[in-house]
């Protein structure tokens, strides 16, 4: 019963969980939902708002921003909702992010008005009122500002929020408003006007707006009576107040709980304790019932209005109904807001959740967000103690002080809460001051941060080393600022000041600063200098701890670049052997980090040198086994020379080899004497491995003479287990489990695993005597948890018989025994396939008693499904009563799709529709994406016009799907696909389909475009159209419109459009996306003066061209030749606010290209080399001059090529500067250009090393579909890596043998055990094959 | 095969409450047997940590001993103690996180 009410209220309460919605109607029954949660404020129930007088908006915008809007809309809903949904309010926070949001998408629609605008009440109870207010009024102009239309809808939500924030304002001016603006008030604004006049008791105006209602003949409904009960309380006449029921009851209104709750709160302004009895004992014997809601405002009134000695007298009456808590809990909240804490901390009391909490072992922590709230509202430090001290002595909060002084931190808040838990005698640590310290340190505040440290001094808590290096330093530009700063305050501790020495040097950006001083020319700085200072400083912080050394260490490499590092490669060594002699040890984590970095920087020969510095206990997890080999031989061979020693050593080389499948046994036998443990386990596997049970068993025996106590860990136990049982020594197995049992082996996740695999061995081979044997031992012995999984290969073995008796008593046996009922579905079906109706009459029987009837029926359903019996199973699924379960649905509908059953999916999609709450979309989603699975475009469509059929309305996922399979066949789509491209990826689509320069736009043989192609090319005639009747439209389909043609190239249409806009509204302008998209049409035509006037407008009227627009406007300019105007919009765009990251060698570039156009090649070559021979400009090495060389080859401009490779060869040979040389060599290629190329090669051997630039060349290329992919390219390259000598590393052989899996072939070689997902990028030996292959 | 013969005798502790932070969780975990390693990751964004801390023991009799006490409550805190699954590597991509020990 409880899961039935529980669902019905999710059929209630959860929009989005239910389909049956239209995208029409969206934004009503939902959003009155919405508004018809919260409390705090007045008048509550009114929030379910008239919604049928929405603007025509909808029919306003364009396809492609409404379908945005759609979209947006849905999911400012859906957070705004789930927000009410849960807690009955709305944070500011998650207002204005939805907010700006919809401001910056541009052209905001009604209903994303109306949804902010509504937001602004009572939904807010912790924003104070006059704020509330202030941000209704700010959203409201911004989006009329954005071009937002309001009609009544947006004026009656407006006048809500004013009355919800007790807003003062004059009716008589709003209603002038709402007429100049051409928009007519209705019964709804009427009513709330006539509520407004009640607030402030002015029954004239009421009655005035009361007048002009009834000469309008609109009906007066209870909210009008309701206001006037309010309105005459307010002038000082109750008598008139409470005679408006009666003339209620005259008129044929039954007074209703707001009636009620009008009443009381006019009592409750008057402190009249008797009356508000009276009334509610009236409110008893009448139809209507108050909710704890209800009283809730009373207690509301009765606090604003002084009376709150009465409230603990209307709290002792609520009955803690089922949402009780947000509600009360948002009373607090308006109560504190508005300077009522002390009864919000009355109805706090009142919270019924104490004893749950405790019970759950969990300390209670009742009123967190009461603390917060005060925190955040600035109420004395004092009186929040107040509450504290009494939330802790009633044991409401286990620690309230901890978790206010939490909020302040989290709020940056002052300190004076710390000084108050310092005097009850609570600890102050360090860390508590890191929030605040963070916040300075982000901001660089170094006054901040000193006033923080002084507030740490006075409460006489230390700064320790993590507080001053993580916290303090990173604040300051540099040491002697922060020095400087420490000697101002001299009265700071003198450990703090030793502190600030060491850590200054502690910090990531001290190695750094003192390696550049080494390698810039300024100051000769030595690295045997800096070493020194490195080392003076490991041996400072030594002293201090192990780890502080091992993070310097880290952040060094950190801190240097992969240049620095492999130049310096020699000095580091040094470093690590001179720290290796002061007996510096590093932990395995840090180790782990710098062997990452120093793999990323390419210098794997180090990571040797800092393996020698790892604590020798500590075992290592190394990814590249051939480094290792090495360096354990060479530490093995140390070891031994010095007579240390050696057996973790040894036991790593043997795990190492074994990995590799060497001959590991060799090696014991040469060591025998060193070896322990380790490394016999690890012989033992992999004996195990090779079926070499007595070989194992020997070992283990030696093991044991060795050492008795050593015992195996669990995964060689199950190995000896599974090789035992292999070869049907089964009671040594189960000796081997009992083994493992005495001497307490750690059993892990991976372990079950391992002995489901030994179960299912066993299994698979029949032998039902074995599977039980062990199973029964693992389980008795406790070594693993019977699981479903665990126990099926029980039943596995009998189905593997074919006896399907014994598999359905194994099943029932595991049931029976461990609560599983392992792989019934095989049984069941195993059953009705053979026609055993007393079998499986007594499974159902059976499954029924134990896990209940429904089980049963899907059981069986599934069953008859997959054994084709159609009819029975249709019989099945209609027995009145059955539900929807989801899940099982889900599991056989995944199953036919993964075993490509169509006919069966179907059929179960069918049988199901008359499901009780069974999920349409889902199970046709299902159906859909098997469709899709194997592209049948023609069972897709059935499926979508089965679905009108049966009136589902498809989620949009579905639509999406569909539409997928269709057009990827090449069909057209019958409906609108909900998500349509957004306009700017048009353009950037356009603009890139479009490189080739011709006059107009290609349309791109993308299907869809070309239908958003033709929409567009409708709705400007349709715009025309309109022109001609003389109707006005808002500006967003106007823009919209401009932006959809300039994305075709119709710039003339567009320009038409634009003059239609101007001269209907007023001060109509381009945006930034319509500009930059003019700036590409104009440069396509090759109008690129145009194109730079309408740049420099764009920039006179702030707005922000795109990146793209610009570098098609520097190429068209560079391209006529125009080197003054490149050198202007370079200027233009160095003066750009907001940069937008356009290399510089865009501008470079182009300027040689302009050159080159007039003709002037020894300008262009001068300003390309100077590039390059200044050293490593902010541009670095990377800067490309590609484009120019694939330009030129393009244009086939001999003369400029001759000059230009000239200088790429010139600054290769004599400046050492690689990559315009590296540039050409591959534009060359590219160009299929192979003989140029390796004639290039052979002059400048350097590009061959450039391994970056070739590498991301060929990552690039690689990344071309068709390539990766491309087997019989692998084979040649592996075989000529082969006969050129050349080693393939595993990463290489690793893809190979992937390729040769994909293909279907056996892998030639030893496929290497590493994961493809190693890291190791293109070793040498990769790049060699493939640049073998190049020349 | 190369994690099982590795001893890491770690925990995982989670629910610490805010208040408490490396040095503390050192000093209460050092009950059970000597502690190599106390890993509490800070959020360097807002200055708190992230609730959550490795304990690496010497021995694993001090893993052991640790395991074994229920409830494990600190200044008023139940601090919820297992044994940790993952072994935490300092890696490069977590630069966010700063190791305090």
């Amino acid at each position: 019963m409880a899961a039935l009410l529980r669902s019905a209220r999710l059929l209630k309460f959860s929009p989005s969980g239910f389909l049956q919605r239209t995208g029409t109607n969206r934004n009503g029954p939902q959003l009155s939902r919405l508004y018809s949660g919260a409390i705090g404020g007045k008048g509550v129930r009114h929030y379910a708002m008239v919604t049928e007088q929405r603007g025509p908006h909808t029919d306003e915008s364009s396809l492609g921003v409404r379908s945005k809007q759609a979209q947006q809309f849905d999911w400012a809903l859906a957070k705004l909702d789930s927000s009410v949904r849960r807690t009955g309010r709305i944070t500011k926070t998650l207002l204005l992010r939805i907010f700006h949001d919809i401001c910056r998408t541009g052209y905001p629609s009604g209903n994303q008005a109306l949804l902010l605008l509504r937001s602004c009440g009572s939904l807010l109870p912790e924003m104070p009122l006059a704020e509330r207010t202030e941000l209704a009024h700010r959203i409201w102009d911004k989006l009329q500002e954005l071009g937002a239309s309001y009609d009544a809808s947006h004026y009656n939500a407006l006048l809500k929020v004013y009355l919800q924030n007790e807003f003062k304002f004059s009716p008589t001016e709003f209603l002038a408003k709402m007429e100049a603006a051409g928009v007519q008030p209705n019964r709804v604004t009427f009513q709330r006007l006539i509520a407004a006049y009640c607030h402030d008791g002015d029954i004239e105006g009421a009655s005035t707006i009361l007048g002009f209602m009834k000469s309008k003949d609109l009906p007066i409904t209870e909210a009008v009576f309701n206001s006037l009960v309010t309105g005459h309380a307010r002038a000082g006449d109750m008598e008139s107040s409470e005679s408006i029921l009666q003339v209620m009851k005259g008129a044929g209104i039954e007074p209703g709980p707001d009636t009620y709750v009008a009443l009381l709160n006019a009592y409750a302004e008057r402190g009249d304790m008797d009356k508000i009895k009276q009334t509610l004992e009236a409110v008893e014997n009448t139809d209507t019932s108050l909710m704890d809601r209800d009283l809730m405002q009373v207690v509301f009134s009765l606090s604003k209005a002084g009376h709150q000695q009465h409230v603990p007298e209307i709290v002792e009456r609520m009955r803690h109904e089922r949402g009780y808590v947000p509600d009360a809990m948002n009373l607090c909240l308006s109560l504190i807001t508005q300077g009522q804490e002390d009864t919000a901390f009355t109805v706090l009391k009142t919270f019924p959740t104490l004893q749950q909490e405790t019970q759950s072992g969990d300390s209670p922590t009742l009123g967190n967000f009461f603390l917060r709230h005060c925190v955040n509202m600035d109420k004395p430090v004092d009186k929040v103690a107040r509450y504290c001290k009494e939330l802790q002595d009633s044991s409401y909060h286990a620690t309230p002080l901890q978790f206010t002084l939490y909020c302040c931190l989290e709020a940056k808040k002052t300190v004076e809460v710390m000084k108050m838990m310092k005097e009850q005698g609570q600890p102050i640590r360090p860390h508590y001051f890191w929030p605040l310290l963070t916040q300075h340190a982000k901001d660089q505040n170094t006054t901040g941060i000193m006033e923080v440290l002084k507030g740490m001094q006075e409460l006489d808590v230390p700064a320790d080393v993590e507080t001053m290096s993580f916290y303090v330093l990173p604040a300051f530009p540099n040491i002697d600022a922060a020095r400087d700063a420490f000697k101002v305050r001299a009265r700071l501790s003198p450990t703090a000041t030793r502190l600030t020495h060491i850590t200054v040097r502690f910090t990531q950006r001290i190695p750094s600063a003192l390696l550049s001083l080494s390698l810039t020319h300024t100051q000769p700085l030595s690295w045997d200098h800096v070493l020194c200072v490195c080392a003076r400083i490991t041996s400072l912080l030594s002293s201090f701890s192990t780890e502080a050394v091992s993070y310097f260490l880290y952040n060094l490499m950190d801190s240097m670049t992969e240049a620095e590092v492999q130049a310096q490669e020699d000095k580091l060594r040094q470093y690590f052997n001179q720290l290796k002699s002061m007996g510096i040890i590093i932990p395995g984590n840090i180790y782990r980090g710098i062997r990452n970095l120093l793999d990323s920087y390419h210098v794997p020969e180090l990571i040797k040198d800092v393996i020698a510095l790892v604590d020798s206990q500590e075992p290592l997890n190394f990814s590249d086994n051939r480094v290792v080999v090495l360096a354990l031989e060479s530490r093995l061979a140390e070891l031994k020379a010095d007579s240390k020693p050696v057996g973790a050593t040894l036991k790593q080389l043997i795990l190492t080899l074994c990995a590799e499948e060497v001959q590991a046994l060799e090696l014991k036998k040469q060591h025998e004497a060193d070896m322990v443990a380790g490394s016999y386990a690890a012989l033992i596997h992999l004996c195990c491995r090779h079926d070499n049970v007595e070989e194992a068993l020997n070992l283990k025996r030696e093991l044991s003479r060795k050492d008795s106590s050593v015992s195996l860990d669990s995964s060689k136990y199950v190995a000896l287990v599974k090789v035992l049982t292999k070869q049907g020594r089964l009671e040594e197995a189960v000796d081997m489990l009992k083994e493992m049992k005495e001497k307490e082996v750690v059993v892990r996740d991976t372990t079950v695993t391992l002995l489901f695999h030994v179960l299912n061995a066993a299994a698979m081979k029949g032998d039902v005597v074995a599977v039980r044997r062990l199973q029964d031992t693992i389980f008795t012995l406790g070594l693993a948890t019977p699981t479903a999984n665990l126990c099926s290969p029980l039943v596995s073995a009998h189905l593997e018989t074919k006896d399907l008796g014994g598999a359905l008593e194994a099943a029932m046996e595991c049931q029976k025994q461990y609560g599983q009922l392992p792989r019934i579905h095989d049984v069941i079906c195993g059953l009705v396939e053979r026609g055993d109706t007393e079998l499986l009459q007594k499974a159902m029987d059976f499954v029924s008693q134990e896990r209940g009837e429904m089980t049963m029926l899907y059981d069986l359903f599934f069953a008859f499904m997959q054994t084709g019996r159609h009819r029975e199973a249709r019989k099945i699924i209609e027995t009145p009563g059955l539900r929807a379960r989801p899940g099982r649905l889900q599991w056989y509908a995944e199953k036919c799709i993964n075993g490509n059953q169509m006919e069966s999916l179907e059929s179960m999609v069918d049988m199901t529709a008359k499901l009780f709450e069974c999920d349409r979309d889902e199970l046709y989603h299902y159906v859909l994406r098997l469709c899709k699975d194997t592209n049948d475009w023609r069972k897709a469509e059935a499926t979508w016009t089965k679905m009108q059929e049966e009136n589902v309305i498809p989620r949009e996922r579905t639509l999406r799907i569909l539409a997928d399979i269709l057009k990827s066949n090449g069909q057209e789509v019958p409906f609108e696909v909900p998500e349509v491209k957004k306009p700017s990826e048009i353009t950037y689509c356009s603009a890139t389909t479009s490189k080739h320069s011709s006059p107009f736009i290609s349309i791109p043989s993308n299907q869809s475009f070309s239908q958003i192609s033709v929409c567009f090319i409708k709705a400007y005639d349709m715009l025309k159209d309109i022109e001609r009747k003389g109707v006005t439209l808002g500006p967003a389909p106007y823009d919209s419109l401009i932006r959809a043609l300039l994305a075709e190239g119709s710039m003339e249409n567009a320009m038409v459009v634009k003059e239609i806009a101007v001269g209907r509204i007023p001060g109509f302008k381009l945006n930034d996306i319509a500009n930059s998209l003019l700036i590409i049409t104009q440069v396509k035509r090759g109008l690129a003066k145009d194109g730079m006037s309408t740049l420099k407008s764009m920039l006179q009227g702030d707005q922000v061209p795109s990146k793209l627009s610009v570098t098609r406007l520097v190429q068209s300019l560079g391209s006529h030749g125009d080197v003054q105007g490149i050198q202007e919009v370079e200027v233009l765009m160095k003066g750009l606010g907001t940069p937008l990251n356009l290399s510089s060698m865009v501008f470079l570039n182009n300027t040689a290209m302009a050159h080159i156009k007039n003709g002037d090649l020894d300008s262009a070559v001068e300003g390309l080399e100077a590039v390059y021979t200044q050293g490593d400009g902010p541009q670095g090495p990377a800067a490309s001059m590609a484009f120019v060389f694939r330009k030129v080859l393009e244009e086939n401009n001999g003369a400029a090529l001759d000059k230009l490779s000239a200088m790429a060869e010139r600054l290769a040979n004599h400046f050492s500067s690689y990559r315009a040389a590296s540039d050409l060599f591959l534009q060359l290629l590219e160009a299929n250009m192979v003989e140029d190329a390796k004639f290039m090669l052979a002059r400048c051997n350097a590009v061959a090393e450039q391994k970056e630039i070739l590498v991301s060349y060929m990552s690039r290329l690689a990344q071309k579909p068709g390539v990766d992919n491309d087997l019989v390219s692998a084979k040649a390259l592996y075989q000529q890596m082969q006969t050129e000598g050349v080693e393939a590393d595993e990463l290489c052989l690793k893809r190979l043998a992937v390729l040769y899996r994909n293909a279907g072939e056996t892998v030639p070689f030893t496929e290497p055990p590493v994961s493809a997902r190693t890291h190791t990028l293109c070793s040498a030996c990769h790049l060699n094959g493939i640049a073998v292959c190049l020349s | 095969m190369a994690g099982s013969s590795k001893k890491v005798y770690e925990v995982f502790v989670s629910k610490i409450p805010w208040t408490l932070a490396s040095k503390e969780m050192k000093d209460y975990f050092g009950q059970f047997g000597q502690v190599k390693k106390c890993l509490v990751p800070f959020d360097k964004e807002t200055g708190f940590h992230r609730g959550f801390c490795w304990i690496g023991y010497t021995s694993e009799e001090g893993l052991n001993n640790a395991l074994q006490k229920d409830p494990h409550v600190l200044e008023g805190s139940t601090l919820q103690v297992q044994r940790n699954r993952k072994v935490f590597l300092g890696q490069k991509t977590n630069k966010e996180v700063v190791e305090t020990s």
